[in-house]
């Protein structure tokens, strides 16, 4: 009855004191419709049972409890919460009452506390396993249309391989025309998807690196081939302005993965007749590569999440939005950051790598024990 | 000179829609090789255009999957802007895809890469498309044709 009593009259003490206590233990910061719609729901439900039995929780209060905790961690991954988040919430919001409770000396027996903890608990045990589920579903069927289009985009490729073959081979066009240079850019299109399928594959198993010394030039060459070709069906102009000097140690197949992402992204956002730049140069101890595209910019407030899996920011973004994991996977993972920022009509791909020497040993890997 | 009226007069021509360049420089070599006239569009806005310059083609080859807009929001589209076409004119999708939804295109082909495969159900489906439009009445019947699907 008091304590009833004392969740009732104070719920706006709790609730704020909850969501206070959720952004320190969660280290997150809710938004204004998460807390509006997150916990105080399941604190009016609270109340509700804690009316209904005041003396204990039954069985089927249980069932109520778990069913509407159900619904509201299906209602928090909809709000974009993490797990972490749903059990601090409910954490929080015990200690709230609790601190609150304490604070103001509120005659609360110790079997309402038991009863209140029971509820808490399986509030907890009903929202995670909800949250879980559904979140295991949906990356399921996300990993199920991932794959389907890798296979669409594998046979698109190979489509226009096998038919401009075929025209060449039957002589409908002659060699060395576009019709050429379409075979031979959907061969180099398979490849950049074979290849960023693999790095896709090495990242999730968590593959050894094949760590070696290569210099930036020499990989940038390589995509440009593809990517000039790509360039000229959008009348695109692609500049390409590397230092002949820098180089990096790392894993030469996830850097080509990363950086090929970049380029094609770049391309593919870029209107016809815009400009792409890559750069890449020496700043410090950092090898800095920059693409350039002139994409029109990207919404601020969807910056943050542009590296998450499955962001797409548009729909013609093919791959379902895995590519700029990939690459921040992958250059990661090759001790460097990616970052994004906006310019002028477009945006900067930012990639920064611990500069190498083919010649020498870089500073602090050398074995041998001499110091440079 | 229209070419619903008097089809055999003309010279048969094709619209092909694809936001992939590439496919649409192969689609114009491949069907002007075979005598067609061939127009191309490389996104559903683009082919609408081409829809109100051109005289009404005598087939229509659609991508599934564009950026702009998908085939089966560009055939509710001109359903609206031009029902005769979609009413009268073979639309055919051309994908990537193993199977696509219900609609109201004539039917489907596979991008499996086998050219001669592809220039033989342009062909037939040409010639359904003009045997159903040869005489007046028939076009009212064109709905209880079959679907077919060349994969």
């Amino acid at each position: 009855m008091c304590l009833y009593n004392f969740l009732k009259n104070n719920r706006a003490l709790i609730i704020a004191d909850t969501e206070k206590r959720t952004i320190l233990l969660a280290a997150l910061r809710p938004t204004s419709e998460q807390l509006e719609k997150g916990l105080p729901i399941f604190f009016d439900q609270l109340i509700e049972v804690l009316k209904k039995e005041q003396s204990k929780v039954g069985a089927q209060d249980e069932q109520e409890i778990l069913v509407s905790a159900g619904s509201h961690g299906k209602e928090l991954l909809r709000l974009g919460y993490t797990l972490s988040h749903v059990v601090h919430s409910y954490g929080a919001m015990c200690q709230a009452i609790t601190g609150i409770a304490s604070d103001t000396k509120a005659p609360v027996t110790a079997l309402e506390f038991h009863n209140l903890n029971r509820c808490l608990d399986i509030a907890i045990a009903g929202a995670v396993t909800e949250f879980e589920s559904i979140r295991h579903l949906e990356n399921k069927n996300r990993e199920v249309v991932h794959l389907g289009s890798i296979a669409h985009e594998l046979r698109n490729a190979l489509n226009r391989a096998r038919i401009s073959f075929q025209m060449l081979a039957k002589g409908i066009v002659g060699l060395g025309g576009s019709t050429s240079k379409v075979l031979a850019h959907s061969l180099d299109e398979l490849d950049h998807l074979i290849n960023r399928s693999l790095s896709e594959v090495r990242l999730r198993a968590g593959s050894d690196m094949n760590v070696e010394y290569f210099s930036i030039i020499e990989i940038i060459s390589q995509l440009v081939v593809t990517a000039e070709i790509e360039a000229e069906h959008k009348a695109q102009t692609l500049s390409v302005q590397i230092d002949p000097d820098i180089g990096v140690k790392a894993d030469r197949h996830l850097f080509l993965s990363a950086l090929g992402n970049l380029i094609q992204n770049a391309l593919k956002f870029t209107k016809s007749g815009g400009n792409i730049s890559i750069i890449g140069k020496a700043e410090g101890d950092q090898v800095v590569i920059e693409v350039r595209d002139q994409c029109g910019g990207i919404p601020e407030n969807k910056i943050g999440s542009l590296f998450r899996p499955f962001v797409q920011q548009d729909k013609d973004r093919s791959g379902l939005g895995l590519g700029l994991t990939i690459s921040k996977e992958a250059i990661e993972k090759c001790k460097g950051t990616i970052s994004v920022q906006n310019r002028e009509d477009g945006c900067v791909f930012i990639v920064r790598l611990p500069a190498a020497s083919n010649v020498y040993p870089t500073l602090g890997e050398n074995k041998g024990g001499l110091v440079f | 000179m229209n070419k619903n009226i008097l089809p055999h007069l003309a010279k048969q021509s094709v619209l092909v829609i694809d936001d992939n360049s590439e496919m649409l420089h192969l689609g114009k070599e491949i069907l002007e090789s075979e005598g067609f006239d061939v127009f191309t569009a490389d996104s559903g806005l683009q082919a609408l255009e081409v829809l109100a310059q051109i005289d009404v083609p005598n087939l229509v080859l659609l991508d599934m999957q564009m950026g702009d807009m998908s085939g089966l929001i560009f055939l509710e589209k001109l359903e609206e802007q031009r029902p005769e076409i979609v009413q009268n004119i073979p639309i055919v999708f051309y994908t990537a895809f193993d199977e696509v939804p219900k609609s109201k295109a004539t039917g489907f082909m596979r991008k499996d890469g086998n050219l001669d495969k592809f220039i033989s159900s342009v062909h037939n489906f040409i010639k359904q498309g003009t045997s159903q439009c040869s005489t007046p009445a028939a076009i009212h019947l064109k709905h209880i044709f079959p679907r077919i699907h060349y994969t």
